[in-house]
């Protein structure tokens, strides 16, 4: 129930976002990093965009600036600059993680809206904000951890006076990433 | 004249020395990690490919050797220890995707699986990685920004003022 309210909220937001152009902002099936995104730019910034998208609406606020600057600007013959959806993805992405650099570009597309603009993005804001995420810094897929191995692991160890050896040492350990 | 000989060989001698020293000195700089930042120091100014990159560890044993690799040209910055507790790291680096590799614990080297831990770093700003909560047997990364901040204003506050804002005055 509430994975089919977020995907209702996500397809009113690309209705919103898409505004008549030729790029919209599509759930890709394949996981692509931050880092593929800033590669991307160098080739396609239609393709950048799709990575950025993705990761923003997952909370990337690395991708939610990439995507307010998309809007801010435009891509030439693909992307109608939309001053309303850069204020929103901005906003978003100096709303949990603070950025002299990020605030300075908020500020300044903010002196370029008018008040009507400005009132109309706050009330998106105020929807976004409660349905997507941001503060995450998404650069890779990490797999559930299974404690259980290392359960049977320590119950493999032998004690032997004050030395505890291990039939097998442990040399390289999971690691868990928790947002 | 014997005693003018003796003199010089003395004087070459100490000469040696100093040279040796001066070497030694040479390789020992080359040693020294220079993307590390020591805290409350003046930093050099960002170039426009850099950025910072910070990090906390959390650790019941005192860390050393930790190990972070450039997943691009596979380039090693070894970033000294961490103490038992809390501890910020902070290190200028060019942009590009990082990952914690590794550490030592007491006489033990912990690899992560893979790649490890990896991060983009962003040129021109502060890129807060994670607060790694380092225990046996796993280590956990976690975002605590407010905290990562807090640990900024007190040991980094220029760099804090500058790249974070108002925050840190906070």
């Amino acid at each position: 129930m509430k994975q089919k309210s977020l995907f209702t909220l996500l397809f009113i937001t690309q209705l919103i976002f898409a505004n008549d152009s030729n790029v919209s902002c599509e759930k890709a099936d394949t996981f692509f990093p931050y880092k593929a995104g800033v590669i991307a730019e160098k080739s396609s910034e239609v393709k950048a965009f799709a990575i950025y998208c993705n990761l923003a609406l997952k909370g990337d606020y690395r991708s939610q600036n990439k995507l307010a600057r998309y809007y801010f600007t435009g891509i030439p013959n693909e992307l109608e600059p939309d001053k309303i959806s850069a204020y929103v993805w901005s906003k978003l992405s100096i709303s949990v993680i603070k950025s002299k650099k990020k605030e300075a570009f908020f500020k300044n597309m903010k002196n370029q809206l008018s008040e009507s603009e400005i009132l109309d993005a706050e009330t998106l804001f105020k929807l976004i904000i409660n349905t997507i995420p941001s503060g995450y810094r998404i650069d890779g897929q990490y797999k559930p951890l299974d404690l259980s191995d290392f359960l049977n692991q320590q119950q493999n160890q032998i004690k032997t006076g004050t030395r505890i050896k291990t039939k097998k040492s442990i040399r390289a350990l999971n690691s868990i990433n928790l947002p | 004249m014997l005693e003018l000989l003796n003199d010089q060989l003395i004087k070459s001698a100490k000469m040696k020395t100093c040279i040796y020293f001066v070497i030694l000195l040479v390789v020992l700089s080359g040693c020294q990690n220079n993307n590390f930042i020591k805290n409350n120091s003046r930093a050099a100014p960002l170039d426009d490919n850099e950025g910072y990159l910070g990090m906390v560890f959390n650790s019941l044993d005192p860390l050393s050797n930790i190990e972070i690799v450039n997943s691009t040209t596979a380039k090693s910055f070894y970033i000294g220890g961490a103490n038992k507790g809390t501890s910020l790291k902070l290190l200028n680096l060019v942009e590009g995707e990082y990952c914690l590799h590794g550490f030592d614990v007491y006489n033990l080297r912990v690899d992560f699986k893979g790649e490890g831990f990896c991060t983009y770093i962003e040129p021109g700003e502060l890129n807060y990685f994670n607060t790694f909560i380092v225990r046996d047997p796993v280590t956990v990364a976690m975002s605590d920004f407010n905290g990562f901040v807090k640990m900024m204003a007190n040991q980094h506050s220029n760099i804090c003022l500058e790249y974070i804002g108002e925050k840190c005055n906070q």
